[in-house]
């Protein structure tokens, strides 16, 4: 039986969204974003025979990447979003005050308010119960509230 | 209307573009474990290493034995991990019972098997339920978070949970405990509600360190270090304040081969009509508990869940 998938079509469909989730959830780093969605994808291809589900297998495997490389790049004390400064400096505040929070809630908002994936769509995603992405995405939210303010205004964004 | 932080994090959707050459990266393959290296290289390497890490061990043993201990130096114990997305009961170096959780993100969470639900002064422990990914308090149906977050039920905080470093060998040094926190109204009563655990199967229960003493007496009179399992019927209100009896009814709430409980206040009891019988409380038929000895009585006395009692279904 062979199941062919069509792994450029998941990519082209799937990639920019995730790419963007998790320049997020690396505070800017782009090596690291780049170096997990790629290994991700690839892996996902190599064991496409022992893989259910491709774009969860990607979404799990690019975010577990990322996070261990992360933890490398903290223990060396480097500092979140330098290349952001220089690539898009808007995003500079964002990615320190992402950077403050734990990786779970930092992944469950990005996933959640920015690329709009409901609670069950992220537990599915990334492996972990719906109830549970919900109490990370009520503390993320209250602690980027903290950082950033919460002041109201009308804006049409 | 949004706030601030909203509108911070929509600005996310201008990040810089994918780059373009990044399927054709995925099409050159993974790079895992490592790239430029050819097999034979690998294995050549691989030898090398092997030699040192033995050579390197050898010389750490030599080193070591003055020195060596039965107890974990600078942690509360050695715990071994779970497969990847799953959680797996382990028992510190005192026994005390936790779990173990290795989220399929990478990061790894030791989350105490107590309950912090502790009615009369009895705790108990909690499962783990595989099939909605949540901890359970199987007596009284609260509910935690994978990361010991509370949730639901009438216990009043989250689950405490530990520190801890992955050990060069691939398991886990567990370093200190981190109290639980204090849900933000915890007077307020929150009902216990899904997503439950509908089949035994999905349970994991705590596991239990040593063998089932069915001698409360003895075994306070041999004062054991740590966490001890025991079997017995708790009687209290009696004359001598709360025991843990082998053989469960004594007259006036007194048992012969009974062992004194710390912490139980029997006039709680009193005020529960249900389990009064004539001079004396009898909590429940005989069950298990683990608990500790100090200065001649249990302390800590906390029920242990077994694959008997029933999941809890809506």
């Amino acid at each position: 039986m062979s199941k062919a998938r069509d792994y450029e079509r998941v990519f082209r469909e799937s990639a920019p969204a995730l790419w963007r989730a998790l320049y997020g959830f690396t505070g800017g780093r782009r090596q690291i974003a780049e170096d997990a969605l790629a290994e991700a994808f690839a892996r996902a291809m190599e064991r496409d025979d022992r893989v259910r589900d491709p774009l969860a297998y990607v979404y799990r495997t690019a975010f577990r990447l990322a996070s261990a490389e992360l933890q490398r790049d903290k223990h060396r004390g480097e500092m979140p979003g330098e290349q952001a400064t220089r690539e898009a400096p808007d995003l500079i505040g964002l990615m320190r005050a992402l950077d403050a929070l734990p990786d779970r809630q930092r992944a469950v908002v990005i996933l959640h308010d920015v690329e709009g994936y409901s609670a069950s769509e992220i537990g599915h995603l990334i492996g972990i119960a719906a109830p549970t992405v919900r109490v990370h995405l009520h503390r993320g939210r209250r602690k980027l509230r903290a950082l950033l303010g919460s002041e109201e205004d009308n804006d049409d964004d | 209307m949004t706030e601030r932080w909203q509108r911070e994090l929509t600005k996310l959707r201008q990040a810089p573009e994918l780059p373009a050459d990044l399927w054709d990266r995925v099409r050159s393959g993974s790079r895992e474990p490592d790239e430029g290296i050819s097999r034979r290289d690998r294995t050549a390497v691989i030898a090398v290493a092997l030699v040192v890490a033995i050579a390197g061990l050898a010389v750490a043993w030599a080193i070591a034995q003055p020195f060596h201990r039965t107890e974990v130096p600078g942690g509360l114990g050695l715990v071994d991990m779970p497969p990847v997305g799953h959680a797996a009961p382990a028992n510190l170096a005192d026994g005390r019972p936790v779990f173990v959780v290795d989220h399929p993100d990478g990061s790894v969470e030791v989350v105490d098997a107590f309950s912090t639900h502790v009615p009369y002064g009895i705790g108990k422990l909690i499962a783990w339920c595989s099939t909605s990914g949540l901890f359970d308090d199987v007596y009284h149906g609260s509910k935690w978070s994978e990361d010991g977050t509370y949730l639901m039920g009438p216990a009043a905080t989250g689950l405490a949970t530990y520190t801890s470093t992955i050990e060069p060998d691939g398991r886990l040094m567990v370093e200190s405990m981190i109290p639980p926190q204090l849900r933000p109204d915890p007077r307020a009563k929150v009902h216990p509600r899904g997503p439950y655990c509908t089949s035994a199967e999905g349970l994991v229960y705590p596991t239990i360190a040593g063998a089932v003493s069915s001698d409360p007496a003895a075994v306070v009179a041999s004062a054991p270090d740590g966490w001890v399992a025991l079997r017995g019927s708790v009687v209290a209100g009696g004359p001598t304040g709360a025991q843990l009896c082998a053989t469960g009814e004594g007259a006036g709430g007194n048992c012969l081969d009974g062992a004194p409980v710390e912490g139980i206040d029997p006039a709680l009891f009193q005020e529960y009509p249900r389990l009064t019988v004539p001079g004396a409380v009898i909590i429940r038929p005989p069950q298990t508990y683990i608990a500790r000895v100090q200065e001649g009585a249990l302390h800590g006395l906390t029920r242990v869940p077994t694959p008997a009692y029933p999941p809890v279904v809506p």
